[in-house]
């Protein structure tokens, strides 16, 4: 990816005159790209700092009233919380269920093992739609999660798993279960095999090498992973607009409220362009993490 | 088939001077080898003349007209690169046709000439076939048909049998050779291997940082270096120092020894100009050491070692002074022992003077 | 052993985790019952029958625009992806992390502030890109371009240079290089990020939820308003031939194009 290996065998740049014409060429997907996607949240956030004078109307003076009423109303507060709690539980839940089949992907070489990734990848080709409708037959109070557990005698009375904030984690959770092992997969597979094997002939039994050696070692990597599974679980709207039965209000469902019935742009557009902030720091974060971690890698390696 | 010209071109690379100050000449349907090593400058030079890189000051000048500004694909030149560059996703057939077709050759003459060229390489069969079914010589040939169909002023050849394992080289250097004569296209080939430039070349030019420092014959080139740098990249050369003691007749000089033996050695004096009392290097291969008086010049030496290369022998040799010399064994011939003094003699006119 | 065992259930659960909603889908569809109970009471076919035609319409209007998606994301990424690999102009590492940015920007915070841009637009010019197909092709294009680019890019970090040399040795101008040997090497990338963008822009909710509206209803987004207000049989038996179309494409693809080599899943 060095710009230098480029340079010294690519084609003729004629000095000055090669680095122009490289900025005409990227010229009308630089201007479109601004156009369909700077200029609008430019104008989002310019958005958030006028006042909502009825619906859908805005007023003309310029104010801070909405990010005052973000910082001191609770009601804000807690649907911000509600909403990192959604991302945390999604994470734990993602990297419990994710770890186990990452390290199975990562250290299995028998053939199964393109099927199995393939297995992995494949609900993300199926509409994210499709997908969350398939949650009700299983998680309604009539559906086959209830039935069995009923059936089997663990519970007395049908448990409420959707249309609420616990039908939302799942889904969550099962439509960025995917993401998360392929970064683990790739974080375990740069772990060297004989360090497992020198932990357990060094007596560490299992559980023990996971805890001492594994998880330490891919760490950075979980760490990043985990950062990314957040970051799009705070994100998401369709997973959370269909399991929660539009009870669930994070900060993506209020955000479309807003915009769709309530009809309050300022207030619309004061929670995006927040959310927006977020999810741009967290991202950084990730990038800090991933960069950091391929540092560490490269020198704990090959002694 | 024009001459190619480089005259006074120097290319650098910010601070890096990669050609200096580089005049040459290659004649109409010469074969000419730029030989050295790593970053001495050749494929620059190469890729200057191709137009892909343009040289800091300086003009080329091809069949009369200066190239120097126009772009590669104006130039006619016909280059065949070291990772021979196919394109993957054409058949055989189509790759050569490539140039034939941006020049919009009528389709006839196309089919005719590119059969023609698959002909002079023997790949007639393999017209079908996509480079990555191809071996690596079989991807040489097609590499070099491809470049001499459009029939360009000039061939530039950059290491291209570099890749090839030996003998598959060997193979393909008498190919080159003979399909340059054939078309009699003037060539210019740049290597790193000095065995390859000697076998192929009309002439060979030595490279060194940036400059060419001997351009002659192979045969010259070989007899009558004119640096040490020259006479130890090309072949095995024994080598020390004497003082010129006196000017003789027929362009010789009696030069000593430094040390305490003083010996006294004729040697032929080509370009050097030395004056009596300079010091310089007295220069000879291994093959024309012989083992025994009955020439001219002789000295004595002790044995240190031996090295078997199957077809040669060479005999480690210590002088009195501490030089070294290597004795190339003549077959038939027995090996001095370990520790044997010996006397080893050559003729005045199988050495040669170098500056020091 | 145990720990061998226990991995395995660990395994196989997380497997029928994943696959659950989808093999749900299908089963459910063919239920004469509720459609969200369980187990299914008895079999039939006529959900199936029930779909509504404005569903097909739906259909119709996505495949368009995900096509027009695909078609100009490519189109637009290409130059740009070229010239972030090879060229070196001031703002190249900015344009850089603005193409990254579809990771950064949550698709629901593009979608409204695609539809507020709409607004302000049809403000000054008069002129409607909400509830047209025009403008859901271009809150599309907000991940479609940035996803081309970063295929082409990845399938452009081994690009042997010697090929283009080669062909403006041979006498190729640059514009006939570019177009006889660039582009055809570059050819698989160039697929691959226009079946992404292809795929996603089918896929999207959010951006099509405020963007698209009467006529310019995307399936996705027709099924999500049907489903916020009733649950009908019928949705069921639309989210069974989605899984079908689904896994139909897939096996096409696998056979085009090898679907391994699409997600760089072999080693």
């Amino acid at each position: 990816m060095s710009t230098a290996a480029i340079d010294g065998i690519a084609a003729p740049a004629r000095t000055r005159r090669g680095a122009d014409v490289w900025l005409w060429i990227v010229l009308p997907t630089t201007v479109v790209f601004c156009l369909i996607l700077a200029a609008p949240i430019a104008d989002l956030i310019e958005l958030s700092f006028h006042a909502m004078t009825g619906p859908a109307q805005v007023g003309a003076a310029f104010t801070l009233s909405n990010y005052w009423a973000f910082i001191t109303d609770p009601f804000f507060l807690q649907m911000f919380l509600r909403t990192c709690w959604l991302g945390l539980l999604v994470t734990l839940g993602c990297a419990a269920i994710g770890y186990p089949v990452a390290y199975y992907l990562a250290r299995t070489s028998t053939r199964w093992r393109g099927m199995a990734l393939f297995l992995v990848i494949s609900p993300l080709l199926i509409s994210a739609i499709v997908r969350n409708i398939g949650w009700f037959p299983l998680l309604s109070e009539s559906g086959l999660v209830n039935w069995a557990l009923l059936k089997l005698g663990v519970i007395g009375a049908p448990l409420p798993l959707i249309n609420n904030f616990a039908g939302v984690v799942i889904g969550l959770v099962h439509a960025l279960l995917p993401f998360m092992i392929l970064t683990l997969t790739a974080v375990i597979q740069r772990i060297d095999v004989e360090l497992e094997e020198a932990a357990a002939n060094l007596g560490a039994g299992p559980l023990e090498a996971f805890w001492r050696v594994l998880l330490p070692l891919s760490w950075p990597g979980v760490l990043s992973g985990s950062l990314l599974v957040f970051t799009m679980a705070i994100s998401a709207y369709t997973t959370p607009a269909i399991l929660g039965g539009n009870r669930v209000l994070v900060m993506a469902t209020y955000i479309a409220q807003q915009f769709r019935t309530v009809l309050n742009y300022p207030a619309g557009g004061t929670a995006a362009a927040l959310l927006l902030v977020f999810a741009a720091l967290l991202t950084l974060l990730a990038l800090q993490v991933r960069t950091s971690e391929g540092n560490g890698q490269s020198e704990g390696r090959g002694a | 088939m024009s001459e190619v010209r480089l005259e006074k071109v120097e290319k650098r690379f910010g601070e890096h001077v990669a050609v200096r100050d580089i005049d040459l000449l290659v004649r109409p349907g010469e074969f000419v080898t730029l030989l050295g090593p790593s970053g001495c400058g050749k494929t620059t030079c190469l890729r200057m003349i191709a137009g892909f890189v343009a040289p800091t000051r300086g003009r080329i000048v091809m069949g009369g007209r200066d190239i120097t500004a126009l772009p590669p694909y104006r130039r006619n030149t016909g280059m065949v690169f070291q990772s021979y560059a196919l394109f993957p996703h054409r058949t055989i057939a189509d790759n050569v046709a490539f140039g034939l077709q941006v020049r919009r050759l009528p389709r006839a003459e196309c089919d005719a000439r590119i059969k023609d060229a698959l002909c002079l390489v023997h790949l007639e069969r393999f017209a079908d076939r996509y480079p990555g079914q191809l071996s690596g010589g079989q991807r040489q040939r097609v590499a070099l048909a491809r470049a001499v169909v459009i029939r360009p002023e000039v061939l530039l050849l950059d290491e291209p049998l570099a890749a090839l394992d030996p003998k598959l080289r060997e193979e393909l250097q008498v190919e080159i050779k003979r399909i340059q004569s054939t078309l009699k296209i003037t060539t210019l080939f740049v290597t790193h291997d000095q065995g390859e430039a000697l076998s192929m070349s009309d002439r060979v030019a030595v490279m060194h940082d940036g400059r060419i420092v001997q351009i002659d014959s192979p045969e010259v080139l070989y007899e009558r270096p004119n640096s040490r740098y020259v006479a130890n990249f090309v072949g095995r050369t024994n080598l020390f120092n004497v003082v010129v003691r006196e000017k003789l007749d027929g362009g010789m000089v009696r030069v000593e020894t430094e040390g305490a033996s003083k010996a006294s050695f004729i040697a032929a004096v080509t370009d050097l100009k030395v004056d009596v009392g300079a010091r310089c290097l007295l220069g000879a291969r291994p093959e024309h050491f012989h083992f025994g008086g009955g020439r001219a010049n002789t000295i004595q030496a002790k044995v240190r070692g031996a090295t078997y290369l199957g077809s040669i022998r060479y005999v480690d040799a210590e002088g009195s002074e501490g030089q070294s010399f290597a004795v190339q064994v003549r077959p038939g011939e027995p090996t001095p022992s370990l520790g044997e003094v010996v006397v080893i003699s050559w003729r005045p006119e199988s050495c040669f003077l170098l500056r020091e | 052993m145990i720990r061998w065992l226990a991995l395995r259930a660990a395994l196989f659960l997380a497997f029928a985790f994943l696959l659950a909603p989808v093999c749900i889908v299908i089963i459910v569809s063919f239920n004469g019952g509720p459609v969200l109970s369980f187990p299914p009471t008895h079999f039939t076919t006529h959900w199936y029958a029930l779909i509504k035609p404005e569903f097909f319409a739906a259909l119709n209007v996505s495949l368009i625009v995900a096509g027009a998606t695909a078609l100009l994301s490519v189109a637009l990424g290409l130059p740009a992806a070229l010239a972030l690999s090879r060229g070196r102009f001031p703002g190249r590492d900015g344009l850089n992390s603005i193409l990254l940015s579809p990771l950064v920007v949550p698709a629901l915070v593009t979608g409204v502030a695609l539809y507020q841009f709409s607004l302000t637009f049809w403000d000054f010019t008069n002129l409607a890109l909400g509830g047209t197909l025009i403008g859901l092709i271009i809150g599309h294009l907000t991940f479609g371009i940035p996803f081309s680019v970063r295929a082409i890019l990845a399938g452009h970090a081994r690009f042997d240079y010697a090929l283009e040399e080669a062909a403006l040795n041979l006498g190729a101008t640059p514009l006939q290089t570019f177009w006889r040997v660039t582009v055809p090497i570059l050819r698989p990338s160039i697929v691959a990020g226009g079946i992404f963008a292809f795929v996603m822009s089918l896929d999207d909710v959010p951006i099509a939820l405020f963007m698209g509206g009467g006529d310019a209803t995307t399936l996705p987004v027709r099924i999500f308003t049907t489903v916020e207000f009733d649950f009908g049989g019928e949705v069921m038996a639309i989210a069974a031939l989605i899984v079908g179309g689904s896994v139909l494409l897939m096996l096409v693809l696998d056979r085009l194009i090898g679907l391994d080599c699409l997600f760089g899943a072999r080693r």
